[in-house]
């Protein structure tokens, strides 16, 4: 188990490290610099400028202080906001996106757990039939189309929930399930596969010559082993929820860290850009990381070794 | 001689990809106290569906097409499944083929154990779970109380095997049904495990319906063996009189067959 | 029923434009913004160009992005999991640490990162699709070749002294080519959607090329008045990753 752990903690740190060089390279690749395109500039300005933000140095001297700060928790300015720092930005749009994103996550693993397990206990029935579809279309249609057309349904048409921008519970009901929809079709989806696999085991087969009553089988044997390897996928579904709010934020005019990230890039404002990618790289990959800590906790096989 | 169990013309269908097949034709056979029986046949003749049919643990879509099966004076093959579930561990008991596979890999193996008798004795946890270490020990498990907090995966194949058959046995069914038990196993803990059927049907009055391939197995332990080819009994007599004077041209076949392997 | 969805699309793609007479950019500035009608069958959009043939091309661009794509990861992941598979040990080992540690970058993230970086344009979104997109593919082939490896023919082949490379061609993967080609049939719909996405951010294929993620990104702030600008290119997509999820679908069995 230990090993595990620091197998895991070792990914992470390479990772991480991994994310803030290509993240720093990439930005020094933009040919230019940004100051270039605002308008004319008197050279001695510009020169001031870079060295003000420390451009003119060498670049593995930009390097070294770009990682040096990162350390520090300074994510750098924003070039079109300016005194805004990006810290700042993260402050203030973060609670917006996560709450968002949390409910999208609550909605998608409740709705995908059910749709999962009601399809693979009546495999071949019209239940079955009928999340197969659902399933299908969820994993098709992207976020941004399922986003229109429920706005375009729900808000427009018939007037249902707001249109956009953020405040009530019923801001966030549109957007919410937009967002979920992918994830939702994906658990169903592995959950469904999953059961399945489990319920045509000898360990089932066992359960039942003992005499254990189906729901006992379904709640105690089936579902436990079923859904670990569903565990292991929540990280990868986090992912996807937290790419989904770029264009769900855009579409519903959230003030979320999304629709900060959509403007920057809009604009071209390169510190914000990195910073806000960096941010969620890192979240992503922290969150990644404790469920696979979690998930060795589950599953006995790895939780206690084998002392023979 | 009193007939634990009566099977009187059992005949099963299933609906396939090709088609309808009859796998069992006519099945009939009984079990006595205290006696080991042998089901022997070649793979695909309708030995361990014979065997789940006891249980009505048959594959979706099967049909019972005709027969019966007499257990404590009734007919249990149409009994509901509440009614079965009172039956299954209980009063006749089942191991399967591969240990490796027949356990839940995430529960430890104690309440593994336990959950049969606290539903069929309604045993409060604490008496379970010494029942349960007595049984390990009676299967010739050491440490019992240890190996109730481990999982399966940290038990060796031969362990998980006696394991399943305490699981079987916990509830002192008077029948245990066992499919091809031996066959994933080495050799020697083969040998084991068919001294312990035989300690099982001595000391705790058990009759084992012993599905196998394995003349040897047969050999062994069994009392009375039973001889299945394409869905029937085709032969039925005591272990001596089959090896003596087999009266099949299937069973002369297959006694051939395994004198020609063995070296004796 | 997958193959069939994307068949009519693919026949709409070619005959479309010959059928409707105008050129994608042709702009016509008296008819803007109309409802789909007998002249213009999907109507028009802001600049008066008729969204028929426009859909036509941007099936064109979108799918091209999407196949082009999947086959460059179709190549990057056969060599780099066969190479790993075949060679074992060591070099094994740490081309899939790396491929690990690549994986574990949130793929969407990075992709916007590089599209940013390399401009707009059919080969950057291309770049940016591939750089990353080839590590499940490569995963599948180095997990079919490590199976296959320990097999009898490939076993003669070596004792007869095939040199690695002829094993790898001639006998592992073509007999690896069944999850090879479900995988591929996956890749595709998610570089489509990619394309998409990062079209609709307005960060892929600029007007006047349309590809559908740009004209779904045009016909948004114009929903409520001419849905029919977001939604037929909508419509256009979803149908096409249907079917080649349809498609995977069905190959899978």
């Amino acid at each position: 188990m230990l090993i595990y752990l620091a197998k895991k903690l070792f990914y992470l740190g390479c990772s991480l490290f991994a994310i803030a060089t290509l993240t720093f390279f990439l930005m020094k690749a933009i040919p230019g610099d940004p100051f270039a395109e605002e308008q004319a500039m008197r050279k001695d300005m510009h020169e001031a400028l870079l060295k003000h933000h420390g451009m003119d140095l060498p670049w593995f001297v930009q390097y070294q202080n770009y990682l040096t700060r990162l350390l520090k928790g300074d994510l750098g300015h924003s070039l079109k906001y300016h005194g805004k720092s990006v810290n700042q930005i993260i402050a203030s749009g973060f609670p917006v996106s996560a709450s968002l994103g949390i409910e999208a996550f609550m909605i998608a693993l409740s709705g995908g757990l059910f749709l999962g397990i009601l399809a693979a206990y009546k495999k071949g029935g019209w239940q079955d039939h009928l999340a197969l579809c659902v399933m299908l279309l969820g994993v098709s249609i992207p976020s941004f189309i399922i986003a229109s057309g429920l706005q375009y349904l729900f808000a427009l048409k018939f007037s249902v929930f707001p249109i956009a921008r953020w405040g009530t519970l019923s801001h966030t009901i549109l957007p919410a399930l937009s967002l979920a929809a992918l994830p939702m079709a994906f658990i169903a989806k592995m959950t469904r596969a999953s059961l399945l696999e489990v319920l045509n085991t000898d360990y089932i087969k066992t359960a039942k010559a003992k005499g254990l009553p189906a729901r006992t089988v379904l709640l105690r044997h089936a579902l436990p082993n079923a859904l670990l390897p569903v565990v292991s996928y929540l990280g990868q579904l986090l992912a996807a929820i937290l790419v989904g709010s770029f264009v769900i934020e855009k579409i519903f005019s959230i003030p979320g860290l999304g629709q900060w990230l959509v403007n920057s890039v809009s604009n071209r404002d390169y510190p914000t850009i990195m910073g806000l990618t960096l941010f969620y790289s890192v979240i992503l990959m922290v969150i990644v990381f404790l469920v696979d800590i979690a998930y060795g906790f589950l599953d006995p096989r790895i939780k206690v070794k084998n002392d023979e | 001689m009193s007939k634990l169990l009566e099977v009187n013309s059992l005949s099963l269908s299933i609906h396939s990809k090709n088609g309808l097949v009859n796998p069992l034709q006519g099945v009939g056979f009984h079990l006595n106290k205290n006696e080991i029986v042998g089901l022997i046949g070649e793979s695909g003749c309708g030995k361990s569906l014979t065997a789940q049919s006891m249980l009505q643990l048959w594959p979706q879509g099967s049909i019972i097409k005709s027969g019966e099966i007499i257990f404590e004076g009734q007919n249990i093959i149409n009994l509901s499944d509440k009614e079965m579930e009172k039956i299954r561990g209980n009063k006749i008991g089942m191991i399967f083929q591969d240990p490796n596979l027949t356990l839940n890999p995430t529960m430890k193996i104690g309440s593994q154990l336990t959950e049969g008798v606290r539903l069929h004795k309604r045993l409060p946890k604490s008496e379970a779970w010494k029942r349960a270490e007595e049984w390990l020990s009676k299967v010739g498990i050491r440490d019992p109380s240890q190996r109730m907090q481990q999982y399966p995966h940290q038990l060796s194949g031969g362990m998980k095997q006696r394991v399943m058959i305490a699981m079987a046995m916990i509830c002192s069914p008077s029948i245990l049904i066992a499919d091809e038990p031996t066959t994933a196993l080495d050799v020697t803990i083969q040998a084991q495990i068919l001294e312990l059927f035989k300690m099982l049907r001595d000391e705790h009055q058990t009759s084992i319906l012993l599905i196998t391939h394995d003349l040897g197995v047969v050999a062994r332990c069994c009392d009375r063996v039973l001889v299945m080819h394409q869905g029937k009994i085709i032969e039925s007599s005591s272990v001596e009189q089959l090896f003596a004077a087999p009266q099949t041209r299937h069973a002369q076949a297959l006694l051939s067959a395994k004198r020609s392997l063995m070296i004796c | 029923m997958g193959v069939v969805i994307l068949g009519a699309i693919i026949i709409f793609m070619f005959t479309s434009p010959s059928l409707s007479g105008y050129a994608y950019d042709a702009i016509h500035l008296s008819q803007k913004n109309e409802a789909p009608s007998s002249q213009f069958w999907f109507g028009t959009d802001d600049l008066g160009r008729d969204l028929f043939t426009r859909v036509a091309y941007g099936a064109r661009i979108s799918l091209l992005v999407g196949l082009s794509a999947a086959f460059i990861d179709l190549i990057i992941g056969l060599l780099w999991g066969g190479i790993a598979g075949m060679m074992g040990g060591r070099i094994d080992e740490v081309m899939m640490r790396v491929a690990d540690i690549l994986y574990s970058l949130p793929y969407m993230l990075v992709v916007i990162l590089l599209s940013v970086v390399l401009g707009s344009g059919i080969i950057s979104i291309l770049v940016a699709i591939t750089m990353f997109g080839w590590i499940t593919m490569a995963r599948i082939v180095r997990g079919q070749i490590l199976l296959l490896k320990e097999m009898d023919y490939v076993l003669a082949a070596k004792a007869l002294g095939a040199s690695y490379g002829r094993i790898l061609t001639k006998h592992l993967l073509p007999n690896a080519y069944g999850p090879i080609l479900v995988t591929l049939t996956l890749t595709i719909p998610s570089a489509i959607f990619a394309e998409a996405f990062l079209s609709f951010l307005g960060l892929g294929i600029q007007a006047p090329m349309a590809s559908w993620g740009t004209m779904a990104n045009e016909g948004l702030p114009a929903m409520q008045f001419y849905p029919w600008r977001l939604f037929i290119p909508a419509i256009f997509i979803s149908a096409t990753l249907l079917s080649f999820n349809l498609i995977g679908e069905a190959l899978k069995e």
